[in-house]
């Protein structure tokens, strides 16, 4: 069985971003990305690793603009973002 | 004294001579096109200005095309031309070389990269893909010398303008009286994937500091600049195009790629360059800006060009030309400063190419549409590169800025650590191990104590190195620090990862993370982020010598006066060049803080044909020896033992420095004078380390 999304994000975070002392289950599903000070305070260099990271592990195509940056905002907002994609439009 | 520029050579994408570029410049032509060196489809920005009509095996002498690089070729045009005009032949006198690249022979390795990667090659993938970027100095050296002192100097997209740093501190230091100058970068698939994958760069023309304003265009190119003692030029009836008045670099400390919004450390080193010349804002008719058309370098530079002149911001013009010829990274600061030389020749601004709506928050006095004649008295130009490496070049028309002394500086060590198999040690350790020099990489925990967060995008190199310098001592005072830091070649093995990734996903999956640090000079960006060294930094490189080159580089800075205190840093990292020669190899690292006010020892350099008049040994002194030189026999030091550096440090690139820590510690430890033996580049170099 494989792990959930939203598990399976923490590790490409973890992984893709260097961070040795981070433990993907300690990452909050709700908790922002982004921004200093706040969540894991990743800056615009970790948001363009993390976008290619996930576009190749989950084979989606993310967004250019201000609809990535909300796409980004939170492990949970990937995770929607990446459901969305694959659910064919009716 | 004074500098005079007396030739200047440019190859552009718009012309292949220095004073045709600059006409075309000036008429607000571009040279954007979709890419032909190489197939950008895949790629968000498919466009560039690549150099037309360029035949490396044209400019290469007959039968070694295949071991020339586009880079090298660029080059060499352009030095050529600038010697052409300044009348000068180098083997008629001793004529000194910088040389400034980022990409090196990065374009051909990319072409052998397919063929490498196939399980039976004849050639394994860890010689071809390393591009030692120090061959672009050989091959200069070998086209149009002899010169006498040369070196390469590396720091992202501020290299050209450091190249003319360096030069500029030979002269004022009394060192030269003659400099080739210059830098050179061809395009290539590393770069343009590279600042892809960071959205860095418009699919259009680019449009620095317009509203519209979507990324950076890369271009190519090479300038060459003959700068000059003015006696030396006049003594043989040359004449000045422009006078090179200021220089200073300095290093924000802040992000790997993205500047620091204020740009307090950009407006610091505008001023520095203004002092050096010993001119003010209100002398400051043009600036030459970075102007790369990113979101974020264009509001940054116009807030440091306004903190920089003050009152005299809304008269003095402001453009970039980037826009006709996109970023030559390395290049650029060479072809601006070039570029600039003939702006004040020829009284006239040339304009920013595809700006026709300014900012907001680009507001300044810029030049639309095409050139302005104006009168020019004195110009900037700014380069500002990756890792917060940022370079200001002053140039002014001939006796504008005062008159200044020649600047010898005695050199003093400060501090000094390097890496061995059993941890760091400083110059007051005293426990050195006496003669087995170890192979085989250093061990993990010697970068333990570093911040994980903080060091989380630092390669192994920077990682060993950051570890090294912190371990000099606390850095606690006002002044500023700057760094040196000298490698055998870029990152062979992050390189080869990079492009393979790209080669099997194509280009849409690049490493938008990777790509900094493939630079040489993210050695030198990553550790003064991760120590918060503020003062001058750059790179170097040589093969065998990294650690001569950094040595050298960084003392000739600092006896010319350049007001930082600096780290002469150098590191021979383990990869897969070691792992094809592991028993050849040891990985090491050393760091050396030098600055000109009186410190723990004293270094003094020694023409190696003066030794036998020099001072003999006491029975305290000792010799270190680096490499095979032999230059005691029939001098006054023949009969001291000779201690090999390699025996006691091992053998690697880093040597150099590693070699000046072991003789200051020998000083600190009551010897009176240590003379370590050098093998550079230009041959043997003796330093004499002295106790005060």
């Amino acid at each position: 069985m494989s792990a959930s999304i939203p598990a399976q994000i923490k590790q490409v975070i973890v992984d893709e971003l260097n961070l040795p002392d981070q433990r993907p289950e300690d990452i909050d599903d709700d908790a922002p990305l982004f921004g200093e000070g706040e969540g894991l305070g990743l800056d615009s260099l970790d948001a363009l690793q993390l976008a290619v990271a996930i576009e190749e592990r989950f084979g989606v195509r993310i967004p250019e603009g201000d609809e990535s940056r909300s796409i980004f905002r939170s492990v949970n907002t990937i995770a929607a973002f990446i459901e969305r994609s694959r659910t064919p439009a009716p | 004294m004074r500098i005079w520029v007396t030739g200047v050579g440019i190859v552009s994408p718009l012309a292949p001579t220095a004073r045709a570029t600059m006409d075309r410049v000036c008429q607000g032509t571009h040279a954007f096109r979709r890419v032909t060196l190489f197939d950008p489809d895949g790629q968000r920005c498919q466009i560039a200005a690549e150099v037309p009509d360029l035949r490396v095996q044209d400019v290469a002498p007959r039968n070694q095309g295949h071991e020339w690089s586009r880079t090298d070729a660029l080059a060499v045009t352009a030095a050529r031309e600038a010697l052409r005009e300044a009348r000068i032949v180098p083997s008629h006198g001793c004529v000194d070389l910088v040389v400034g690249t980022t990409t090196g022979a990065t374009f051909e390795t990319e072409e052998l990269l397919p063929g490498l990667l196939l399980p039976d090659s004849p050639t394994p993938l860890s010689r071809a893909i390393v591009h030692p970027l120090s061959l672009t100095v050989e091959h200069v050296a070998s086209a149009l010398g002899p010169f006498r002192r040369r070196r390469l100097v590396s720091s992202a997209c501020s290299t050209g303008a450091n190249a003319l740093l360096l030069a500029a501190a030979w002269l004022r230091g009394g060192l030269s009286s003659c400099v080739l100058a210059g830098a050179s970068d061809s395009l290539c698939r590393l770069t343009f994937t590279g600042f892809n994958a960071l959205g860095s760069l418009d699919p259009s023309p680019c449009r620095p500091f317009d509203a519209s304003r979507a990324g950076l265009g890369l271009g190519e190119g090479a300038a060459f600049l003959v700068l000059e003692r003015e006696d030396h030029a006049r003594n043989r009836g040359a004449h000045p195009i422009a006078e090179l008045v200021g220089w200073a670099a300095g290093a924000e400390a802040h992000h790997i790629t993205n500047p620091e919004p204020d740009g307090v450390v950009a407006t610091r080193t505008m001023r520095r360059a203004l002092d050096v010349a010993g001119l003010g804002p209100d002398d400051v008719d043009y600036v030459n800006a970075h102007g790369t058309a990113t979101p974020l370098n264009d509001p940054m530079e116009v807030r440091a060009i306004r903190q920089a002149l003050g009152s005299a911001f809304d008269r003095v013009l402001v453009s970039s030309t980037k826009g006709q010829l996109g970023h030559s990274l390395g290049a650029a600061g060479a072809v601006e400063a070039a570029l600039t030389a003939l702006a004040i020749e020829q009284q006239r601004v040339p304009p920013t190419a595809g700006l026709t709506t300014p900012a907001a928050d680009c507001q300044a006095h810029h030049v639309l549409g095409s050139s302005r004649p104006t009168p020019l008295r004195a110009a900037l130009s700014n380069s500002f590169g990756f890792g917060g490496l940022d370079g200001v070049i002053v140039l002014a028309r001939p006796d504008f800025a005062p008159d200044r002394e020649t600047v010898q500086k005695t050199v003093w060590v400060h501090g000094g650590a390097t890496a061995l198999h059993d941890g760091v040690h400083d110059i007051h350790n005293d426990r050195w191990p006496s003669s087995h020099g170890t192979t085989g990489p250093l061990p993990d925990d010697l970068t333990t104590g570093l911040d994980p967060a903080r060091a989380r995008r630092l390669g192994r190199a920077e990682r060993i190195l950051a570890a090294v310098v912190g371990a000099v001592h606390p850095l606690d005072d006002e002044r500023t620090t700057g760094i040196v830091a000298g490698k055998p070649s870029g990152n062979p093995d992050a390189t080869s990862r990079f492009l393979d990734r790209v080669r099997l996903r194509g280009p849409r999956f690049a490493s938008p993370a990777d790509f900094p640090n493939l630079m040489l000079s993210s050695l030198a960006g990553h550790v003064s982020i991760y120590q918060r060294l503020q003062g001058l930094a750059l790179a170097t490189s040589s093969t065998e010598q990294a650690g001569t080159a950094s040595l050298l580089t960084a003392c000739e800075l600092v006896a010319s006066g350049i007001p930082d205190r600096i780290f002469a840093a150098a590191v021979d990292p383990w990869g897969m060049v070691a792992e094809a020669n592991p028993t050849q190899h040891t990985e090491a690292a050393a760091a050396l803080l030098l600055d000109a006010t009186p410190g723990i020892a004293r270094l003094v350099f020694i023409d190696p044909d003066s030794l036998p008049t020099c001072p003999g040994p006491s029975t305290s002194s000792k010799v270190l020896q680096v490499g095979d030189s032999n230059v005691l026999e029939g001098t006054p030091w023949r009969d001291v033992h000779v201690t090999r550096a390699e025996d006691v440090l091992g053998p690697s690139a880093a040597l150099g420095v590693a070699a000046v820590v072991l003789a200051t510690a020998w000083v600190a430890a009551g010897a009176d004078r240590v003379l370590v033996l050098l093998s550079s580049e230009e041959g043997g170099a003796i330093v004499s380390v002295d106790a005060p």
